[in-house]
C-alpha cells in the first residue's frame, strides 16, 4: 500500500494515535488502532482491544469537486446508516464509534479474526476459499444461510447495501458457529424501491459467480434460502414483498444478460 | 501448464499464419499475424507472450454525417463493399502469394450488430472453402483482451473493456474471463457517441475523440458542471447521465436563460460552454470507470489494469487510471494505442490463433453462425491455466 | 429449415445464378446454408446446386417479405461471387 496514504492519515491523526494498516480497499484504507477517539485513554491498557479506523483518502484521479462530494457523502451516509442499522434487532453490523465527515474518517468496532492455516482475514470470501476442500459442508451451508438472512433483514427494513460482495461480509467466530456481519456501507442507502433490492441481489449473485465460480450455484441457493426466511416469517405482507423483490431480481438479471450489445 | 503447440503449423513450417476479419460494428478490419512455433509454448502459461508479428493491419471505418449514428444495414453494405479489397490489400502487404498457406481464418462471431457481422462471415466462409483453410469464430471482447495482453505483456490484469457497445470490468479465473462489473444500461462509448450526436459534432475520426478534444479546450477546469454519479457496487449506470447532459446541452443551444446552471439569472450571461460540458461529462464518467475498476482490483487482489476497447484510447481515461494505480502498491496500468484499441482484424486473428493452436477450429460450417449476443464469460479459455 | 415441409407458402420464386464451375456453385450452397431464417413461418429459402448453377427457391407469406428476403440473399450471393472472382 502506498506509503503516502499512511503518512497522510498519520499526520492528520497526530502521532498520539498509532495506526496499523490492515487493508487497502478500493475506496478506503483500513487501519487498526488501540486508541478510542473519546474514551479516556488509560481505560485501554489491554492492548488486545482494537478499533477499526476507516479512512477514505482523497482520490487524485478524480476531479477535486467530485472527490470532495463523494468522500463527504459516503462517509456521512455510511455513518448514518450504521447508526440506524445497529438499532435493528437481529441485524449484525459493526458499531459506529465516531466520524469525521470532511476528513473521510470513521471509527468503528473491530470485527473478525485471522483464519487458521494462513487463510487470511475472516471475510466471507477468504472463508469460502479456505473451505474449498469441503465446499458443501454443513458449516458452509449454515454460514451462507445466515449471511442470506442478514441481507434479508437489511432489505426487509428497507435498506440497501449497494456493494454486496463476499469481501463485504465479515465472519466472527462464536465458538460453535460463524456469525456474519455486513460491513462497508459506503454505497448503502435507505430505500423502499424493489429496484434497488433487485440490483443488490444481482450484484451479489454476480460477485459469487465470478469469485466462487465452481460452487456458485449452491452458494447462491443457500444465500437465497436465508434471505427468503426473513420475509416468509412475516405474514402475507412479507410473502407479497418477497415475490415483488424476487420478480425484480429476475428482471434485473435478464436485463444484464439480454442487454443489446449494439451501439 | 498449457500446450499451445497442440496443432502444428501447416506444411511443416516453423510458424503459424492467421488472417483475422472483424466487422461487428462500424469498423471493418483485416489483419494478418504470425506466431513462431517455439518449444517453450508447449509447456508453459505464455499465451500473453506469443512473440506475435503483425504482417498487416488494415481498417476502414464507416463514417456517418454529424448527428447521425450508423445503422446496421448501411454498415453491412459498407463492409460488403470493402471486405474483399481489404483482404487483397492485406495479403499483398503481408507478402502472402498463396493464401492456402494460412493456418486459419478467424472471424468475429459476436457480440455486435447482426447484419455487419453476417456480411463478413459470408466472405470468411467462402475464403475458407476456396483456400481450404479452417475457420475459427472469435468472441469480440476476448479478441480485445488477448490483443491487449500480447501487446502490453500484462500477464493477469483486471481488464476494463470500454467501447461503443460494451462497458465491462473483467478478470480471469478458471478458464473464463469473468465479468465483475458492467453497465446496467448503455455502454460508455454509446453514451459519448450519442452526446456527440446531440452536439452535432463530427463523427470523423470518431465522436469520442472529438469530445476528448473539445474537453481539452475547457478553460475553467476548476469548475465542474455537476452530473449524477451512479456507481452501484462494481456496476454502473449511464443512461440517466446522458439524459441529463443532453437536456443541458439542448437548453444551451436554445438559449434557455431560465436554466440557472447555464445562464446567470440576473444578466442572462452564458456561464457554461459546450467544451465545459464535454469536460464535465468525461471527468464524471471516467471517475466512475476508474472507481469500479479499482473495486474489482481490490476484490481480486490484483495490481495490474489493462484498458481495451475504442474508448481505451482516451488519454484522459488512461491518465486517471494511471493516477489510481500509483496509489496502489505496485499498481500498473497497461493500455494500447489506436492501432490496437480500436476494433481491428489483428485482435481477432490473435485470439483466434490461440484458439486454433489449442485445437478448437470450426469443424462444421453450421457452427459459424454469428450472434448479436455473446457474453465474454461464455468462452472457454483453453489457452490459459 | 432444410427438412421437407408439408405446407407451402403462397408466394414462391425460383432463381438461378450461373457460376463458372459446379464446384463454385457447391461452395455457394455451403456458404449460404448455415444461416437460420429469422421467421421461418413467414419466409423460407432452399439452396441447391444444379451443375454450375446455384438454385434459390424462395417461399413467403406475402410479396413484401419475399422482396426483403430475396434482396438480402442476393447481397450474400454477390459477396460470394466477388470473393470467388478475386481469389480464384
Amino acid at each position: 500500500m502506498s506509503q503516502e496514504i499512511i503518512s497522510q492519515v498519520s499526520s492528520y491523526l497526530t502521532s498520539n494515535v498509532p495506526v496499523i494498516p490492515i487493508s487497502q480497499g478500493a475506496e478506503a484504507v483500513v487501519f487498526t488502532t488501540t486508541i478510542h477517539p473519546y474514551a479516556p485513554s488509560n481505560n485501554n491498557t489491554d492492548e488486545s482491544i482494537k478499533y477499526i479506523l476507516k479512512y477514505r483518502p482523497p482520490k487524485k484521479y478524480r476531479h477535486p469537486s467530485i472527490d470532495k462530494a463523494l468522500t463527504k457523502h459516503r462517509t456521512l451516509s455510511e455513518s448514518r446508516i450504521l447508526a440506524k442499522l445497529s438499532q435493528i434487532s437481529g441485524l449484525h453490523v459493526p458499531k459506529l464509534i465516531a466520524c469525521d465527515v470532511y476528513n473521510g474518517c470513521i471509527w468503528i468496532e473491530f470485527l473478525g479474526e485471522e483464519l487458521p492455516n494462513g487463510s487470511g482475514f475472516s471475510s466471507l470470501k477468504n472463508y469460502l476459499w479456505m473451505c474449498v476442500l469441503d465446499p458443501y459442508s454443513k458449516m458452509v451451508e449454515d454460514t451462507l444461510v445466515k449471511v442470506g438472512y442478514q441481507i434479508g433483514l437489511l432489505h426487509w427494513n428497507d435498506y440497501c447495501h449497494g456493494d454486496l460482495t463476499t469481501s463485504n461480509v465479515v465472519l466472527q467466530n462464536s465458538g460453535t458457529h460463524w456469525e456474519p456481519y455486513l460491513i462497508d456501507f459506503g454505497l448503502g442507502s435507505a430505500s423502499t424501491l424493489v429496484e434497488d433490492k433487485g440490483v443488490d441481489l444481482y450484484v451479489l449473485e454476480r460477485a459469487v459467480n465470478s469469485t466462487h465460480s465452481r460452487y456458485a450455484e449452491k452458494y447462491s441457493q443457500w444465500l437465497m434460502q436465508g434471505y427468503k426466511e426473513v420475509y416468509e416469517k412475516q405474514s402475507k405482507k412479507g410473502q407479497n414483498k418477497l415475490r415483488d423483490v424476487l420478480k425484480r431480481f429476475e428482471e434485473v438479471r435478464l436485463r444484464g444478460r439480454k442487454r443489446s450489445m449494439l451501439g | 501448464m498449457v500446450n499451445l503447440n497442440k496443432v502444428l503449423p501447416r506444411n511443416g513450417r516453423d510458424y503459424y499464419l492467421a488472417l483475422g476479419l472483424e466487422g461487428s460494428a462500424n469498423k471493418l478490419g483485416v489483419g494478418i499475424i504470425k506466431h513462431p512455433l517455439l518449444p517453450k509454448h508447449a509447456d508453459s502459461d505464455l499465451s500473453h507472450h506469443c512473440e506475435l508479428e503483425i504482417l498487416a493491419n488494415i481498417r476502414d471505418t464507416y463514417v456517418t454525417p454529424p448527428g447521425e449514428g450508423f445503422l446496421p444495414r448501411d454498415t453491412a453494405r459498407h463492409h460488403r463493399n470493402w471486405a474483399v479489397r481489404l483482404v487483397r490489400k492485406a495479403l499483398q502487404e503481408a507478402g502472402i502469394d498463396h493464401p492456402s498457406e494460412l493456418d486459419t481464418i478467424c472471424f468475429t462471431k459476436g457480440p455486435g450488430m447482426g447484419a455487419p457481422l453476417h456480411s463478413v462471415v459470408v466472405m470468411a466462409r467462402t475464403l475458407s472453402l476456396l483456400w481450404d483453410v479452417p475457420l475459427v469464430g472469435v468472441n469480440h471482447c476476448v479478441g480485445h483482451i488477448e490483443m491487449g495482453r500480447e501487446i502490453t505483456k500484462a500477464e493477469n490484469p483486471v481488464v476494463l473493456y470500454v467501447s461503443g457497445g460494451n462497458t465491462q470490468v473483467i478478470a480471469y479465473s478458471e478458464n473464463r474471463y469473468r465479468i465483475f462489473g458492467e453497465t446496467l444500461d448503455i455502454a460508455i462509448g454509446n453514451c459519448l457517441d450519442r452526446f456527440a450526436r446531440t452536439l452535432k459534432i463530427p463523427n470523423e475520426p470518431s465522436p469520442g475523440y472529438n469530445i476528448e478534444q473539445l474537453a481539452l479546450k475547457c478553460t475553467n477546469k476548476d469548475y465542474l458542471v455537476e452530473l449524477p454519479y451512479t456507481v452501484k457496487g462494481m456496476d454502473l449506470s449511464m443512461s440517466g447521465i446522458l439524459g441529463y447532459v443532453d437536456s443541458l446541452s439542448k437548453d444551451l443551444f436554445n438559449h434557455n436563460t431560465k436554466n440557472k446552471l447555464l445562464f446567470d439569472p440576473k444578466t442572462g450571461e452564458q456561464l457554461v460552454t459546450v467544451s465545459d460540458l464535454c469536460y464535465s461529462l468525461q471527468e464524471n464518467l471516467f471517475a466512475m470507470l476508474v472507481e469500479i475498476t479499482e473495486r474489482a482490483m481490490a476484490h481480486v487482489n490484483s495490481n495490474q489494469v489493462l484498458i481495451v476497447g475504442g474508448v481505451g484510447c482516451n488519454v484522459r481515461l488512461q491518465e486517471m487510471m494511471a493516477s489510481m494505480c500509483r496509489d496502489r502498491s505496485n499498481g500498473q496500468v497497461h493500455a494500447t494505442d489506436e492501432r490496437f484499441c480500436i476494433d481491428n482484424g489483428v485482435m481477432i486473428a490473435q485470439a483466434g490463433l490461440l484458439q486454433y493452436r489449442m485445437g478448437n477450429a470450426v469443424q462444421d460450417l453450421a457452427d459459424t453462425v454469428v450472434t448479436q449476443k455473446f457474453r465474454t464469460d461464455e468462452v472457454y479459455v483453453a489457452w490459459r491455466e | 429449415m432444410k427438412s421437407v415441409r408439408d405446407t407451402q407458402l403462397p408466394h414462391i420464386l425460383h432463381l438461378e445464378v450461373p457460376f463458372e464451375t459446379a464446384s463454385q456453385a457447391q461452395t455457394a450452397v455451403k456458404v449460404l446454408n448455415p444461416d437460420p431464417i429469422l421467421k421461418p413461418q413467414d419466409f423460407h429459402v432452399r439452396y441447391s446446386a444444379n451443375g454450375p448453377k446455384l438454385c434459390l427457391d424462395f417461399e413467403s407469406v406475402d410479396d413484401r417479405v419475399l422482396r426483403v428476403g430475396v434482396s438480402s440473399v442476393i447481397e450474400s450471393v454477390k459477396t460470394i461471387l466477388e470473393t470467388i472472382d478475386e481469389f480464384t
